[in-house]
């Protein structure tokens, strides 16, 4: 098909092959803005026992099929809202609790048969400069007594932008029930519900979606000026990625909600 | 002006600036545009947080292809063997210039080492020398070019087969 005779004929085939690639630049802006944020905001609160959360902000990116405390699955591909919040002021608060404090919170809050069995601490790929340690972010892995095989778990602690019109974004992305943007397996489509309504407006919204045999559920709860999102889903691959390693999630939705729901996780 | 203020606008004129470079070599790494997507983020986060040191980084640009090279690097290293390829994840819509050269690039390129795809995308899209890859990836001068006489070997080899490869993973 191409004849490759030298480096310089490689580089011809590459400029010739991405030459009209379209670059998601909105897209990859927010993204580095909404990992790269709290990652600031904790440098700029002088919390430096506590550390960084970098790897917890990276699995946001990392994890386009679940989501993470980023775009929901399938949203990674789509356009950005269109109006992207340009600036944000970042606010020490209980969104940077460290994960070592959440591991404690997080294990009072599981029932009765279900443990941790590891979770990250640290960002082996941090900034350069910047603490290993993680905050706001925990991403482990769960095991009941039934034996039915491991899982994943994600909580992640962010600060809701403080611009109504960033605000409204997030709100449209987090807790509406439109999901047309996710990918999903027509066969088996997302099942969302909203919750703790407020002011006729909702302020919860889970979904819980099965898609080449992992189960996926997530909550996100908005709380005073910050979001709580819980995951779990039957799979331990890095982007929570077929195959399964149990028959389901190591939690269910009720259990998932109760965590969520936890004031532990706004309480100082 | 705060100083925050400043930072954000400096930091989206440089994405905005540098961000199709930046995708298209992480394209070329990953050979997956989700993957790439993943990446770019990931070290334009890391620029972002070190915003200050970026900026007063001798090449800037440069600083933060090193930042991609070393994260794709490290996420390669803790991925596990057992990952599907992320190419199984739905692909954006894009107006390819060929898309067939590019998939058989794309696949030609999933096919080699992580390493060796690094050295690729240094010497050969980024035209750094061998000295600069050495440094970059910690390899000694003598490896970059084996490693860079190898993987076009592979790539020419891979390329001229008129089998359709389909988009590997990262």
């Amino acid at each position: 098909m191409t004849d490759l005779d030298s480096g310089a004929d490689l580089h011809a085939l590459m400029d010739r092959a991405l030459a009209d690639l379209p670059t998601p630049t909105e897209q990859l802006h927010a993204g580095a803005l909404r990992v790269g944020r709290p990652l600031r905001r904790r440098r700029r609160a002088g919390a430096a026992a506590v550390g960084v959360a970098v790897v917890a902000a990276l699995a946001a990116v990392t994890v386009p099929f679940v989501g993470g405390s980023g775009p929901a699955p399938g949203q990674v591909a789509t356009d950005p809202p269109a109006n992207q919040p340009r600036t944000f002021v970042a606010h020490p608060g209980w969104w940077d609790m460290p994960v070592g404090e959440m591991h404690e919170r997080l294990l009072t809050l599981l029932p009765d048969d279900v443990s941790i069995t590891g979770y990250e601490r640290v960002d082996t790929d941090h900034a350069p400069g910047e603490s290993a340690a993680w905050s706001g972010v925990f991403a482990g892995t769960l095991r009941d007594t039934s034996d039915i095989g491991p899982g994943s778990i994600e909580i992640f602690l962010t600060e809701l932008p403080q611009d109504p019109t960033a605000l409204a974004d997030v709100r449209a992305q987090h807790l509406s029930c439109d999901l047309d943007d996710w990918t999903f397996d027509p066969q088996h489509p997302p099942r969302c519900r909203n919750g703790d309504f407020r002011g006729g407006r909702p302020y919860q919204r889970t979904v819980t979606l099965t898609n080449d045999g992992i189960t996926y559920t997530e909550v996100r709860r908005w709380t005073g000026d910050g979001e709580i999102y819980a995951a779990v889903a039957n799979s331990t691959q890095r982007k929570w990625g077929p195959p399964a390693s149990a028959a389901r999630p190591p939690l269910t939705l009720p259990d998932l909600v109760t965590i969520a729901s936890s004031s532990s996780w706004v309480t100082e | 002006m705060r100083r925050s203020d400043r930072t954000d606008d400096g930091f989206a004129e440089f994405v905005t600036a540098r961000s199709p470079q930046l995708y298209r070599s992480a394209l070329l790494l990953t050979a997956s545009p989700h993957a790439a997507e993943d990446l770019v983020q990931t070290a334009l986060a890391k620029a972002y947080v070190a915003w200050w040191r970026v900026r007063s980084a001798d090449d800037p640009v440069a600083y933060v292809h090193g930042v991609l090279i070393k994260s794709f690097l490290s996420e390669r290293r803790r991925k596990s063997s057992q990952e599907l390829p992320t190419a199984a994840l739905p692909d954006r819509a894009t107006v390819d210039a060929d898309p067939a050269e590019r998939a058989a690039l794309l696949a030609a390129l999933a096919e080699l080492a992580p390493i060796d795809r690094a050295v690729v995308v240094l010497r050969f899209w980024e035209d750094r020398s061998v000295a600069q890859t050495a440094t970059q990836l910690d390899l000694t001068e003598a490896a970059v070019k084996n490693r860079s006489l190898r993987a076009l070997r592979s790539l020419r080899e891979l390329l001229a087969e008129p089998s359709s490869h389909s988009n590997g993973s990262a």
